[in-house]
Formats: structure tokens, C-alpha cells, sequence
């Protein structure tokens, strides 16, 4: 029975038309994560050192593989910089035949044009962005030195005592010698935030034409009057969930199959609180964690879409006031989406900011979930006593 | 006419179309509740007193003002912002703009003498305001920007988008009722028969446009009884305190083809707005004459907007084609909506002609109601099976 | 005069109708044909919801899709199955075709509730339709194919959901009406078509089948029809037609082409006998 309601929702013209806006959606919004990734200089430099941490050190970096780092790579990087200014007459011009002269110019209030263009040589492709080099390692250096310092000011701000607690922990744990970039970090958030709303718009394309079409054409009376008689709407309720949860399942393979790509999946036993990331995460939590929760997730908010598809579905009258009702649903959901994936269970989530609830995120999801799956099983049970005219 | 008020009210009888007016509405609320910006209304109010010219007697009222009353921190940021300023279009060159966006996206020939054109017919009109003093108005002094930025853009912008959307639906709704309800054989067997659609596509179109004004009549009306606009409404939207932001130039004076006041530059876009939100009209009557099933109909209403944005932008502009087709996707109703910010200005890097929003929308209205003859001429052919 | 001349219907490479030539003038035509036959195409031809594949279609000697309005206008058309505005009274209803149909307001009011009165809807015809029984809805369909006092009047199964008062009182109203129109009525209740069809247009393998008065097509099975108490005794081959059970017994009915008045009463073949006779291979 459920077949042949599966069948009916995954036809091929509503397939036809998910797959296009699907493509066109990935093309406005989310091929940006793919295509400039990493985005520019220096990101593509701390990409790459960060990379070279784990490969390393392995996922955490620990203070004396730190300071064997940075003089290592600072070392290497001088030199090569001072084998540019060597060999480019450009430096000669305006004085510039170390390292130390470099710096000294690159420090100038106002350069001269002559100094502008020296010291763009070494930033840029003609000299294999060696600044950013240097500057993405002192990056990597004060980012450590100073992270504990960062953590105690958050610490001396914080008025939740559950926040000072964690923020305490990470300290004595050290937690935050983590190496987490937070270029990738962002990267997979405006990623995964856009595929979160992507799922929704895809969810709702998909399912909610099924009960408004049978009632519009009078085949729920016979349905209803069938054998199987009125649990066919506990059956099509059933077949709705199936379809997101594929429909879901499907995109997740298939968006993350291309996210993979990136390359950002070598940071999946990183945990995500680090020096070289931005936000304070509420859990120790890796990459990998993250991205599984996410997942979870996001299950359970297309679910939840898909109940309020049906529901809607099942009270409307045709297909236009459908839409009509599912648009604004859709802007509510897609806020939702950036609420809850923004920064998800770190101390900057909007929602956390707002509400101060640990965890927010999931009882946010799992709420719209249940309360739609509640509202639907009930007036699925109610559907046996109603009278159909 | 008679058929034209019944099919009105068919559209008007439904209670989701409310419902999602009301929804929009709403969402409208929560941005204007967001914006408050007591320095502007501050700044609105003095002009009151003061005028919005900024000429000597602006200073000297203004300076009465300071000696008169109470200082307050509002006045003195007035004071700072207004000391001083000059003319932005005194000596302002145009052309490098022009060569640079050509610079850019490395265009040559045609595309890039209209690009040139553009700029060099814009200098007549920065001396012009040069001249008239133009951008010596107060506007919202410091707090323009945004201000600007939050009405012509972002409200603007939403309205612009709830329009079209509720239009295109209205029209589909219009379109597909008889399929909905079972009753084409009935209607379209009628003396009137499928001529039937012309009543129709007046009503829905009509429905469209008049919920648009109606959205915004509504949204404007709590947004300018939240939002002081009284004292400097005859005040230049290119005043020295707009600006634009500008990528490639960075950011630049917000110009004008003609010398617009913030009255009738509201005026320009709510009309401009009508015209799109027309052209959306049509685009979905074409796509309801082609596409039975209405649901399916919207989605191609969605995804037809999302291909002329797409197009542009995933075709690679090194080749002549590819630049082309991003100058004409420029003419649709979707670009043309993506870039309501800068309507009636100069445009930008993408933009090659002079008055786009105006060119844009002549273009668009005329292919669109030639594809909507197309698809009714369709459509009377069709079998009705 | 309603021409229909070598109209083909084809359905990409299904040929809904092949060859179709009739011609109606005043009188009231009974299309029979079982269900898939093409009978409701030809039907929604003329009511010019579908066009020809090749033929024409002619009224007055001009082809009507070339006529239009004017075309339309002429025609009144219940089709078999309908929708309605169900937040619609059939006031309101009748009143929105009324517009369609070009017809003055004033007009129309008096037209509207007279219709409604002549199908005795009056008393709920400001009643949401929502609620009303399938007979009513049909009921309704008749009121708008008369609303405009059609010369061509196009009813596609119009007794469907009729009840047999309903049905007697539909068919006096059709008697009445058709005097100086052209009424063609499709259905699958041959009864309805003996009481008052002038003509009967059977349709077979998608063609023309025949086109006659009633009785010269039962004069086809002339001498043919036969009815036994006993059919086993009959032994020619023979294809059983209806059966009747009385005190116990059963009456057959039957066709066979040779003569059986030894074992059988032959009997006078009516519109139904032909009509099983016919489409007897066909699956019904």
C-alpha cells in the first residue's frame, strides 16, 4: 500500500522539476563553497599550514611540536623570501635587500609607489605568495600564544555559570590546542546551512502534492470506502516520511559527495573548539561529530517539513492555495535554518545568544519535528470518525 | 466586464490569498520593527526647522538651534557630520568608472563603446547636479545609508518579491481554476468560450498589481509612522551622504539619471515596481497557458526565474557570447528585480545601458506579451481531453 | 443543418474516430455506444473542446471553429462529468455562464430562476453546492445547457444520477424542447433513447456504425429474436442476450441467425437487443 503512495509522490515530471531546482539552487548559492575554496589569500596559506599541522602532529598540537612549527616554517619562509628580494630588481630600487628591509617598508605609513609595487612582488604570484606565508605563520603563532588570554577575558565577561565552567575546562584540558582551521570551519557552515534549506525547499516540492491531488480529485472517497479504508492516510502520512527521509538521504549523498571535494573531511577527528578557529563550542566536540549531528539534524527537520507538508496538504483545497500556505512556511523553516545551522552548538549561535540554552539546536529541530508528527497522527486518528462530504 | 468582475471575484473570494497577504504583511512588520534609527528621525526632525539645503542658513539655524536649546549628543554628531562638506559632484569624473568596469570583465567592441557611452553621457548629468548643488541636501546626514539602504533596497525589495510571487500565483490561480474545479468543458463550450482567458488575465492581473499596491500601501504606512521622514522628503536621494557600495570602484555617489527628490524617487520605484511586478503577470500567464497542472506551473514559474539568474552567471564571460547574454539578462524581470537597489541610477559592472530599468522593462513587456499571444494562440488550439 | 464530414480524431497513434460523416437537423439524436467507443470525443468535437485530426465540422455550411462565438453560442453542452464551484450556490453559479454566454443580466436573472425551477432546484438555489446530492449537480448541468436556449443542444450522459422520477420528467423536458433544435444525447440507457430519439447514431471500431430511426434499426434483427423457457433445447448457435427470472423459471432472450420458431418464441427485437447483438465482442 505504501508502494504505490511512494510511487505516486516520486513521479518523474515532480522528479524532473526537484532536480532542476536543485541544480539551480546549487548553481546560485552553493557552488560558491566549492568554486573559491579556499577563498583567496591567506586562507588558501592557513589551509595549507593547517593541513600540514595535522599531517604532523596529528589533531592536536601540543606546546613543543608548536614552537618546533613555527621556527621550522618561519625559517624556511625568510629564506625563501630572502631569495625573491635577491633575485628581483625591484628590491635593489628601492633599498630593500633582506628580510629585516622588507619589513621595515611593509611597516611604512606611506609607501612610495616604487615600495608599493616591491612589496606587492612578494605578495603575490610571482613570488608564490611567500608574505602570506610568513604572516599565516605568525597567525599560527599569536592564535596559540594568545588563545588561554582570549578564553580567561571570555571567562571574566561570562555571567553563566554553565559557560564558565566550560570555558574553564578548555583551558585546564588545554581542549584548545585542537587544530581546527576556521576557514574550512565557515566553509562547511554557509555549505551546510544553504543544503539545510535546499533539503526543506526540495522536501516540500516533493510530498505536498500527494493528499491535496487525491482529495481535488475525489479518490480519497474511494479510498476511504476501500477495504483498507481510512488508514490509507495513516499509509500516505507514512509514505510522506519515507519520501523525505530518501529525498533527504539522497541529497545529504549527493551534496556531500561534492563537499567532499573540498577536502575538508581531514579535519574529521579535529575537535572543533581551537586556537585556530573562531567560535567557543558549548561540547567537546570533532569535525567529524559536528558534521554527524548536523546530519541527525537535519533528518529530523525534513521530517518535520514533510509532516507540515502533509498537514497542509491535507487542508487545502487545491494546489495554488497549497503553495499559498507552504510559501510562508518555507520563509519561517528557512529562518529557522539560519538560526539553528549558524554556528551550531557554539557559544555565537544566534539562538543560543538569545536564549542562553544549551542545546538549543537539537530541541529546536526535534520540537518542530514532534509537533508536527503529533498534529498529523492526530488528525490521522480523527480522519476514521470525520464524515467525508 | 460582467465576466471580468466574476472572475475578480473568484480570485478576491479565496481565503489563502488573504492569508498569505496577511503573512506577508507580517514579515514586513518584523523588518520595519527591526530598523529604528533615532539619529535619522532626529535629523528629519530638525530639518524641519533648518531646511534640508545645506546653505549658509542651514549652518546658521542650525547653529541657533545648538545656542538656543539643550545640547544633545544628536546635534553635536549633526554639527560634526554637516561641517564642512562639499560638493561630491564639483569636479567628480565618470569615465574612469566606465574604464575600469571595462577593465574588469575585459570587454571589447560594441558592449564596450555603450559601456564608455554610458559614462561619458553620465558626466552631462554629475555637472548638472554640480551645477544645481545637488548633493549639498541633508537627507539623513550620517544615517543615510542605511536608511536608504533599508527602504529603496531591503524593503523595497521584499515588496518587490511578495508582489511578484503573489501576482504570479493569482494569475495561475486565475489561469487554472477552471482545471482546479473541474469546470473547463462547461466554461470553455460558452459563447465566450476560451476568449474567456482576456477577462481572466485582466482580473488576475489586476488582483496582482492591486494586492501589490495594497501591500504597500500598508507597509509604507506603518514604516513612515515609524520612520521620520517629514522634514527632508524634497531632499536629493544624490546628496553627499548617499552612497553607493561599488566592488570594482569602490564605493561611489548614488547618481541619478534625472535630479530625484526622496519623494519622487519612492514615487519612480513604487511605479517601476507596478511594471515588474506586471511583467511577472505575464510571465506566469504565459507559463499557466502551457502548463496544465498548476502546482507544476509555479514551479516552472520558479525555476524560469532562477535559470535567467543562473545563465548570466554560470556562463563564461571570456567568451563574446558569454558577455552578451549577461548585458541582455540584465533586460529581464528577474535581474531587473535583483537590482532594484540601483534603479534609475548609472548601474553597474554588469549594466551596458543607459536607463536600464526603463529599457528593461519596455524590453520585457513587449517579449512578454508577444509570448502570452504565442501561448493563447496555443491554448485555443488545445484539446480538452 | 450540423455537418460532421469524414471527421478523424487520432491521439498520436491512437485514432480516436476514423471517418465520421453525419448530418443533424432538427430531431433529437441518441449517440450509442459503449464506453471507449469514441463517442464522447465526438461529442466534445462538437462542442468544440477538441479539433478534428482531418474532416471538418460544419454549421450552415461554414466550419464551426471558424464560426466561434457565433458557433458557440448556438450550442448548449452538459458534459459527462463536470466540476462546479463548490463554495458556489447555483445561482451564483448559472449566473458566471450566463456572463459566459453573453447573456443581458436582466436577462438572466428571469432565465436563471426559471431553469432552476424547471429542474426543481428552486428551493436551494441559494444553497452552497457543497452539500448537493450528484442528481442535483446534474440537474444542474441541465439548467446551463438550456441557459442560453441552445438550437444545439450537447448532452453527454445527461440521466447519469437521475433518479426515475427525475429521469421520466428530464426525458418529457427533452420531448418538449426539441421541436425546432438539434439535441443529440449520448448515453448508455437504451431506454432513454427509445422513448425519444427521432434517430439513433451507433458508433463501432471508432466508425460510423449506422445512423437511422429506431425502428429501422431494430428491423435489423427482424425475425432473429427469440425468447424460451428452455434454452437448452435450443441447439443452432445462438447469442444470448437478457435473461428474466419468473416463478422460478428463467425467460431467455436471444439472437440466432437461423430459424428457431420450433423451440424458441420469436418475439419483436427492440434498440436494446441491437445494441448487445452489436457490441457483442466488444468487452463492456
Amino acid at each position: 500500500m505504501v508502494w504505490y503512495e511512494l510511487r505516486k509522490i516520486w513521479n518523474s515530471r515532480i522528479l524532473l522539476v526537484v532536480a532542476l531546482l536543485c541544480t539551480l539552487f546549487y548553481w546560485l548559492f552553493m557552488s560558491f563553497y566549492i568554486d573559491f575554496f579556499p577563498n583567496g589569500h591567506p586562507a588558501i596559506e592557513e589551509f595549507e599550514y593547517s593541513n600540514e599541522l595535522l599531517d604532523r602532529y596529528g589533531p592536536t598540537l601540543e606546546e613543543d611540536e608548536y614552537v618546533e612549527f613555527i621556527s621550522a616554517n618561519r625559517e624556511k619562509v625568510i629564506a625563501e623570501m630572502e631569495r625573491y628580494i635577491k633575485s628581483n630588481p625591484v628590491f635593489a630600487k628601492v633599498g630593500i635587500s633582506s628580510y629585516e628591509d622588507y619589513e621595515r617598508v611593509y611597516k611604512k605609513q606611506n609607501p612610495t609607489e616604487a615600495e608599493t609595487e616591491a612589496l606587492w612582488t612578494l605578495l603575490g604570484k610571482e613570488s608564490n605568495f611567500v608574505r602570506f606565508k610568513l604572516q599565516t605563520i605568525e597567525w599560527i603563532e599569536n592564535q596559540y600564544r594568545d588563545y588561554p588570554r582570549y578564553v580567561s577575558e571570555l571567562m571574566a565577561e561570562a555571567t553563566n555559570q554553565k559557560e564558565i565552567d566550560r570555558l574553564n575546562a578548555i583551558l585546564e584540558t588545554k581542549e584548545y590546542t585542537n587544530i581546527m582551521e576556521w576557514e574550512v570551519y565557515e566553509n562547511t557552515v554557509g555549505y551546510t546551512v544553504y543544503l539545510a534549506i535546499l533539503s526543506i525547499l526540495a522536501v516540500f516540492v516533493l510530498v505536498s502534492p500527494l493528499i491535496v491531488t487525491d482529495r481535488a480529485r475525489n479518490v480519497h472517497l474511494l479510498q476511504y470506502s476501500s477495504k483498507h479504508g481510512r488508514k490509507i492516510l495513516q499509509k500516505q502520512l507514512l509514505a510522506v516520511l519515507l519520501s523525505a527521509f530518501m529525498l533527504t538521504t539522497l541529497l545529504i549523498l549527493i551534496f556531500g559527495a561534492i563537499y567532499s571535494t573540498n577536502g575538508t573531511w581531514v579535519f574529521w577527528h579535529s575537535g572543533m573548539t581551537s586556537f585556530l578557529n573562531g567560535p567557543i563550542f558549548l561540547f567537546d566536540i570533532t569535525y567529524g561529530q559536528y558534521i554527524v549531528l548536523y546530519i541527525v539534524l537535519l533528518y529530523t527537520l525534513c521530517l518535520g517539513t514533510a509532516a507540515m507538508a502533509f498537514l497542509f496538504s491535507r487542508f487545502s483545497r487545491n494546489l495554488i492555495t497549497l503553495i499559498l500556505k507552504l510559501m510562508p512556511m518555507f520563509a519561517v523553516l528557512t529562518v529557522l535554518c539560519l538560526y539553528v545551522f549558524n554556528d551550531p552548538f557554539s557559544m555565537n549561535n544566534s539562538l543560543y545568544k538569545a536564549l542562553g540554552m544549551i542545546g538549543i539546536e537539537p530541541l529546536v529541530c526535534g520540537g518542530v519535528f514532534i509537533v508536527f508528527l503529533a498534529v498529523s497522527l492526530y488528525f490521522v486518528r480523527r480522519e476514521k470518525e470525520v464524515e467525508v462530504i | 466586464m460582467r465576466i471580468y468582475w466574476h472572475e475578480l471575484k473568484k480570485l478576491l473570494t479565496s481565503v489563502a490569498v488573504w492569508g498569505f497577504v496577511a503573512a506577508c504583511l507580517l514579515f514586513n512588520i518584523v523588518i520595519i520593527g527591526n530598523s529604528g534609527d533615532k539619529y535619522a528621525d532626529f535629523v528629519s526632525a530638525v530639518s524641519k526647522d533648518t531646511g534640508y539645503i545645506l546653505d549658509q542658513s542651514f549652518y546658521e539655524k542650525l547653529a541657533r538651534i545648538a545656542e538656543s536649546g539643550k545640547q544633545s549628543e544628536y546635534l553635536e554628531q549633526l554639527q560634526y557630520e554637516t561641517d564642512g562638506v562639499t560638493d561630491v559632484f564639483e569636479g567628480y569624473e565618470t569615465k574612469s568608472i566606465g574604464e575600469r568596469y571595462i577593465q574588469v570583465t575585459g570587454s571589447t567592441g560594441y558592449f564596450a563603446k555603450l559601456m564608455l557611452d554610458k559614462y561619458s553621457a553620465l558626466q552631462k548629468v554629475v555637472n548638472e547636479k554640480a551645477k544645481n548643488d545637488e548633493s549639498l541636501t541633508l537627507y539623513f546626514a550620517g544615517a543615510t545609508h542605511y536608511r536608504h539602504q533599508l527602504l529603496f533596497s531591503t524593503l523595497m525589495g521584499w515588496l518587490l518579491t511578495e508582489g511578484a510571487l503573489v501576482s504570479g500565483l493569482l494569475v495561475l490561480l486565475s489561469v487554472g481554476y477552471e482545471q482546479i474545479h473541474g469546470t473547463e468543458s462547461i466554461v470553455y463550450s460558452t459563447k465566450k468560450g476560451r476568449q474567456v482567458l482576456r477577462p481572466k488575465l485582466a482580473a488576475s492581473v489586476s488582483a496582482g498589481l492591486g494586492v501589490f499596491a495594497l501591500l504597500a500601501l500598508l507597509t509604507f504606512l506603518i514604516y513612515f509612522s515609524v520612520n521620520e521622514y517629514e522634514g527632508v522628503w524634497r531632499s536629493s536621494v544624490s546628496s553627499l551622504f548617499n552612497y553607493r557600495i561599488d566592488l570594482v570602484t569602490g564605493n561611489r555617489p548614488f547618481i541619478t539619471w534625472y535630479s530625484f527628490s526622496i519623494l519622487t524617487y519612492f514615487m519612480a520605484m513604487l511605479g517601476m515596481g507596478l511594471g515588474l511586478v506586471l511583467c511577472f503577470s505575464l510571465l506566469a500567464f504565459g507559463i499557466g497557458m502551457w502548463v496544465r497542472n498548476s502546482y507544476i506551473a509555479f514551479l516552472v514559474f520558479l525555476v524560469v526565474n532562477a535559470v535567467t539568474v543562473v545563465i548570466p552567471l554560470q556562463i563564461p564571460q571570456t567568451m563574446p557570447v558569454g558577455l552578451a547574454i549577461k548585458y541582455f539578462a540584465v533586460l529581464t524581470p528577474t535581474l531587473l528585480w535583483l537590482k532594484h537597489g540601483i534603479w534609475f541610477t548609472d548601474g553597474d559592472i554588469d549594466i551596458v545601458w543607459k536607463h536600464f530599468e526603463t529599457l528593461g522593462l519596455v524590453v520585457s513587456l513587449v517579449v512578454l506579451t508577444a509570448l502570452c499571444v504565442l501561448a493563447v494562440n496555443h491554448f485555443k488550439r488545445k484539446d480538452f481531453t | 443543418m450540423l455537418v460532421v464530414n469524414h471527421v478523424t480524431k487520432k491521439y498520436g497513434n491512437f485514432t480516436a474516430l476514423e471517418d465520421i460523416t453525419i448530418k443533424f437537423t432538427n430531431g433529437v439524436y441518441g449517440l450509442l455506444a459503449p464506453n471507449g467507443s469514441g463517442k464522447t470525443t465526438l461529442i466534445k468535437m462538437l462542442a468544440t473542446l477538441l479539433f478534428p485530426t482531418s474532416g471538418e465540422i460544419l454549421w450552415e455550411g461554414i466550419e464551426i471553429t471558424k464560426l466561434g462565438e457565433e458557433y458557440r453560442n448556438i450550442i448548449g453542452y452538459l458534459p459527462q462529468d463536470f466540476g462546479y464551484y463548490k463554495n458556489q450556490s447555483p445561482r451564483q453559479f448559472l449566473h458566471y455562464l450566463a456572463a459566459l454566454k453573453g447573456i443581458d443580466r436582466s436577462v438572466a436573472n428571469r432565465k436563471v430562476t426559471e431553469l432552476l425551477e424547471l429542474v426543481s432546484l428552486s428551493d436551494v438555489m441559494d444553497k452552497k453546492m457543497r452539500h448537493f446530492s450528484g442528481g442535483m449537480i446534474q440537474r444542474v448541468g441541465i439548467a446551463q445547457a438550456l441557459l442560453n436556449d441552445p438550437k444545439i443542444l450537447i448532452l453527454d450522459e445527461p440521466t447519469a444520477g437521475l433518479d426515475p422520477k427525475e429521469r421520466v420528467r428530464f426525458r418529457n423536458l427533452i420531448s418538449e424542447i426539441s421541436q425546432d433544435r438539434i439535441v443529440i444525447l449520448s448515453t448508455h440507457i437504451v431506454s432513454d433513447i427509445e422513448t425519444i430519439a427521432n434517430r439513433v447514431i451507433m458508433l463501432k471500431d471508432h466508425k460510423l456504425y449506422c445512423n437511422d430511426s429506431p425502428s429501422n434499426i431494430c428491423r435489423t434483427l427482424e425475425g432473429k429474436v427469440y425468447e424460451t423457457w428452455d434454452i437448452k433445447t435450443v441447439t443452432q448457435p445462438y447469442f444470448p442476450l437478457t435473461q428474466r427470472q419468473e416463478d422460478g423459471r428463467t425467460l431467455v432472450r436471444f439472437v440466432c441467425e437461423s430459424d428457431c420458431t420450433e423451440v424458441a418464441r420469436p418475439v419483436t427485437p427492440n434498440l436494446e437487443d441491437v445494441f448487445l447483438y452489436v457490441y457483442r465482442d466488444e468487452a463492456i
